[in-house]
């Protein structure tokens, strides 16, 4: 490309160290913090990492920590849940994003365009907003208990906080346009012609739903599911402000165990397991391609 | 046939209605006069009016604005350059290893993001004393990390999208290698990049869990100030500013959007046959 | 062949009576009318926009008609829906499913329908081979040429027997040749099914060399339905005329002359005369059609006659030799450009024609046609 060797470098090397340095490397220090002794990692922790009592002064790690997490059910609960809520959840942003972009793909261009923004749009703003306007929605004084007893329909509030269903609203209205980009791309591509083929072959439009549609946009339900699945694992936002004492979620446990408990080692072996969960699904996703949006 | 469905419509009106009833709520309750959000107590702006005398939200949005500001612009800067090796060279040693790593971080989990890099920042301030505590500078750089990913997505789908053969025709001009890339291949691609500059910004702007982990005493950002008063619960401040935020962003993304339309307009064709 | 088609004892298989379909404002389809007989190949020809797309869609359900309706063997399926009817149609992309090998594209109707599988393999195999493709059953559609898949189309198109099968351009995808070697292939299928075909298409080389009847639509209305060849010696207005072959128009004006009328024309600065007898208003301005091949040309006129009827002089303005035949353009006396198309046959020595030779044109009244639009 008339990029010269050096030259080339000159290009690449910049960001491929920027990238070494602050994400490559960042893994191993926390692979090293979880493998080191809990005790000696107590706060103050500005003098914890004195580099003689690391691997140099004949310090070798173990694994502790990780058999600390296999012995409390506290942490595999937590990943169990994690990964229900997380896998339920995208099964839900399907369920409601599907017809989203089926609608948006079959649309004319200009109202095309429209709805195409309104999924956008909120994408862009704070994702803490989003899940903070469901706070005024759901708590026990917030609009849909108010509105209710307002109309006489119930005398006490629902318990809608703090429940299974505010974590779901919660990954649905974070994660939804996630969703719904890459299915729009992949019912996009779909000619027309093939649908109406399919009915002027005899088949009823849920027959044709099942046997063209949905096969041929099985790219984009991959790339939504796995775009939904792979950050509503490790989410913290959500469970923290929708969730209740009891949805145990690891990227909440996660945050306990470092600020609250101040358990370095834990936390970095917590994450170390996390990373091993997702390694797959993220795998996954680059072969699908998803990132493309 | 099928295409208008009324179930399906019906489905994607509830859809939409899902993503949007909660901010509309939000919106109209920042209006009422009422501290106790249950009650409607009539139209008011006077939360608006406290929002602006609240220091400590102002200097949070202030320091969220410079991370922004910067960690953006450092995006743009490398994650071009990702996006430009990955796109135009062919085979370079260490593609694989820079391919990997400029996609990793946007489905990173932030817990684990922020978690790695404050234990990163902590063993270098140990090992060769910088960076000096947490800050501005290890926002800035955790932020610019993940921002560099998106800008590297964005603009590598865009450089994939556009015709070599104009690069070449360059070359065959007589151009050489960087002329070339700053008087075509730059201007060419420089939407894609202002969008992943609006796209980074915004990501660095709401920010909260990678920002928790790596800022200092002095350095709290927006939604760490937002986080700590929304675990209380709802207050009628902050669905002030997060009208404030949501009336800025939705007329940045409707303004960009007709700008971008109006300058792709005479493509639009109507097929009557 | 058309004599069968039109054969007034026979009830009409598909009846369209008056059917019309409007997008918002725009009429895509104004009130055709057309029966179609069984057995046939029926052409729908037009230009871009003239809406014979849209008639053939209406056929398959696939557009509901704003008014009007469609009978099949003497039922109405104006408002049964596309998979309840018994046409097929064979689409301009062939639509195949990407997703599925050939024998799964064409068993896909028949699925439908719920055949039972041995019948159903039967079926598919009978199909490939029908359409020469015994052999690609198990490929997807990306690993079959062009040609290969619009014969899937067909197969796919034909698998549930239906009782019309519509062909929306099924030939334009493919290269000249091709097209050709299809359009004889084609014939041949429907003849040995026997089944009625729709097709439609915008290249009247096509339809003529198909067709058993043509008919050709412009701006939403169908102007003119006729034999391939009758439609070629009798067009029904200047339109039909140029669309279906070349053509030469002479315009002309009506006026008496004692107790007989005549016309002038002063394309050809003398009158023109045709044996076929039209009742003309005067004043009328009308044209008279003459095709390329039956214009006589004379060279080294003998001066001028005084009352020249379908006759002029010009000069050669432009000789194309293409083989056997020579096309060759003549510039009458008053400007008006000629072609004429001479064979071997011809009696003179075309090797001897030079640009600017003085020729004489002339035409028998025979060989032309009165058109009053």
């Amino acid at each position: 490309m008339g990029f010269g060797s050096i030259k080339r470098y000159l290009v690449i090397i910049p960001p491929l160290m920027w990238l070494g340095l602050f994400f490559l490397i960042p893994f191993f220090v926390v692979l090293q913090v979880s493998l080191s002794d809990p005790a000696l990692t107590r706060p103050p922790y500005t003098a914890i990492f004195t580099w003689d009592s690391w691997f140099p002064s004949g310090y070798i790690g173990d694994f502790e920590n990780y058999a600390f997490l296999w012995s409390d059910s506290l942490y595999w609960r937590s990943y169990a849940n994690s990964l229900k809520i997380a896998a339920v959840g995208s099964f839900i942003c399907l369920l409601i994003g599907y017809p989203i972009a089926y609608v948006i793909a079959r649309a004319n261009s200009r109202t095309r365009n429209t709805l195409l923004l309104l999924v956008i749009l909120p994408f862009w703003t704070s994702s803490l907003l989003r899940v903070y306007a469901l706070i005024g929605m759901y708590s026990p004084n917030g609009f849909i208990n108010s509105s209710l007893s307002f109309f006489g329909i119930i005398d006490t509030p629902l318990q809608l906080m703090q429940t299974d269903f505010a974590v779901y609203s919660g990954i649905v209205i974070t994660y939804l346009p996630l969703m719904i980009l890459p299915l729009y791309s992949a019912l996009e591509k779909l000619n027309d012609d093939l649908i109406e083929a399919s009915s002027d072959l005899g088949a009823y439009p849920l027959a044709t739903f099942w046997r063209v549609t949905l096969p041929l946009s099985i790219s984009g339900i991959i790339a939504g599911s796995l775009l939904v699945f792979i950050p509503s694992v490790g989410e913290f936002v959500i469970p923290a402000l929708l969730g209740g004492p009891d949805q145990l979620m690891i990227g909440k446990t996660l945050w306990t165990e470092f600020f609250n408990n101040r358990d370095w080692p834990v936390a970095s072996s917590v994450a170390m397991i996390m990373l091993a969960f997702l390694v797959i699904p993220m795998m996954f996703l680059r072969n699908t391609q998803g990132l493309k949006e | 046939m099928s295409k208008r469905h009324p179930f399906v419509l019906a489905m994607a009106g509830f859809g939409y209605a899902i993503l949007y009833i909660p901010i509309l709520i939000m919106i109209i309750y920042s209006f009422n006069s009422s501290k106790l959000v249950t009650v409607w107590a009539g139209w008011s702006t006077k939360w608006y009016g406290e929002l602006l005398s609240n220091g400590q939200l102002a200097q949070a949005a202030w320091i969220s604005l410079t991370v922004a500001f910067w960690a953006a612009t450092i995006g743009i800067i490398f994650g071009t350059m990702i996006g430009y090796a990955l796109a135009r060279f062919r085979r370079f040693k260490g593609k694989l290893l820079l391919n990997g790593m400029s996609t990793a971080p946007i489905v990173m989990p932030e817990v684990v993001t922020g978690l790695s890099l404050l234990l990163l920042f902590i063993s270098m301030e140990s090992l060769i004393g910088w960076p000096a505590g947490r800050g501005l500078t290890t926002v800035i750089i955790a932020h610019a990390t993940f921002c560099m990913a998106f800008v590297a997505v964005v603009v590598q789908g865009r450089l994939s999208d556009f015709d070599v053969s104009i690069e070449e025709a360059a070359m065959d001009l007589g151009a050489r290698q960087p002329y070339i890339f700053f008087t075509i291949t730059l201007p060419i691609i420089m939407p894609a990049i202002i969008a992943g500059w609006l796209l980074a910004f915004t990501l660095s702007f709401d920010d909260l869990v990678i920002a928790s982990f790596v800022s200092g005493p002095g350095s709290s950002t927006l939604p760490i100030v937002i986080f700590s008063k929304v675990r209380l619960g709802v207050t009628p401040e902050i669905n002030a500013l997060a009208t404030i935020i949501v009336a800025v962003v939705a007329v940045g993304v409707i303004a960009a959007n007709w700008l971008a339309l109006r300058s792709e307009a005479p493509k639009q064709t109507d097929e009557s046959e | 062949m058309a004599d069968r088609a039109t054969d007034k004892g026979q009830k009409p298989f598909l009846r369209i009576h008056n059917i019309s379909k409007h997008f918002a404002e725009v009429r895509a389809v104004d009130e055709v009318s057309l029966d179609i007989q069984q057995g046939e190949f029926f052409c729908l020809l037009g230009g871009s926009g003239s809406g014979k797309s849209t008639l053939l869609r209406m056929i398959a359900g696939l557009e509901t008609a704003t008014s009007g309706h469609i009978e099949i063997e003497g039922q109405d399926v104006t408002n049964v829906p596309p998979w309840s009817r018994p046409v097929n149609m064979m689409f301009q992309s062939y639509a195949l499913f990407p997703h599925m090998n050939v024998e799964k594209n064409i068993a896909y109707g028949l699925k439908q329908d719920n055949w039972p599988k041995e019948e159903m393999d039967a079926r598919v195999q009978e199909l490939l081979d029908l359409v020469q493709l015994g052999e690609y059953g198990k490929r997807k559609p990306n690993q079959l040429s062009g040609g290969q898949r619009q014969r899937v189309a067909l197969a796919r198109a034909l698998a549930r027997k239906p009782k019309v099968l519509l062909l929306d351009e099924p030939l334009s995808a493919l290269d000249k040749k091709l097209r050709e070697e299809t359009q004889r292939q084609l014939v041949a299928i429907q003849k040995e099914i026997g089944t009625t075909f729709i097709m439609v298409t915008h290249d009247q080389e096509e339809a003529m060399s198909i067709a058993t009847r043509i008919g050709v639509m412009d701006r939403a209305k169908l102007i003119q339905v006729e034999a391939p060849r009758e439609m070629y010696e009798r067009p029904a207005n200047k339109m039909i005329a140029g669309f279906i072959g070349q053509v030469n128009l002479f315009e002309g004006k009506v006026s008496r002359k004692g107790n007989t009328q005549i016309i002038t024309s002063v394309d050809t600065g003398g009158t023109l005369e045709v044996s076929e007898k039209i009742a003309l208003a005067d004043g009328q301005v009308i044209w008279v059609a003459v095709r390329p091949e039956r214009i006589l040309l004379k060279t080294k006129p003998k001066g001028r006659a005084a009352k020249a009827i379908n006759k002029a002089n010009g000069k050669l303005t432009d000789i194309m030799y293409l083989g056997g035949i020579t096309h060759i353009q003549v510039t009458l006396d008053s400007e008006h450009p000629v072609r004429i198309t001479i064979s071997e046959h011809w009696d003179g020595d075309e090797a001897k024609l030079k640009l600017g030779d003085a020729v004489e044109i002339s035409f028998e009244k025979r060989a032309a046609r009165l058109l009053v639009s």
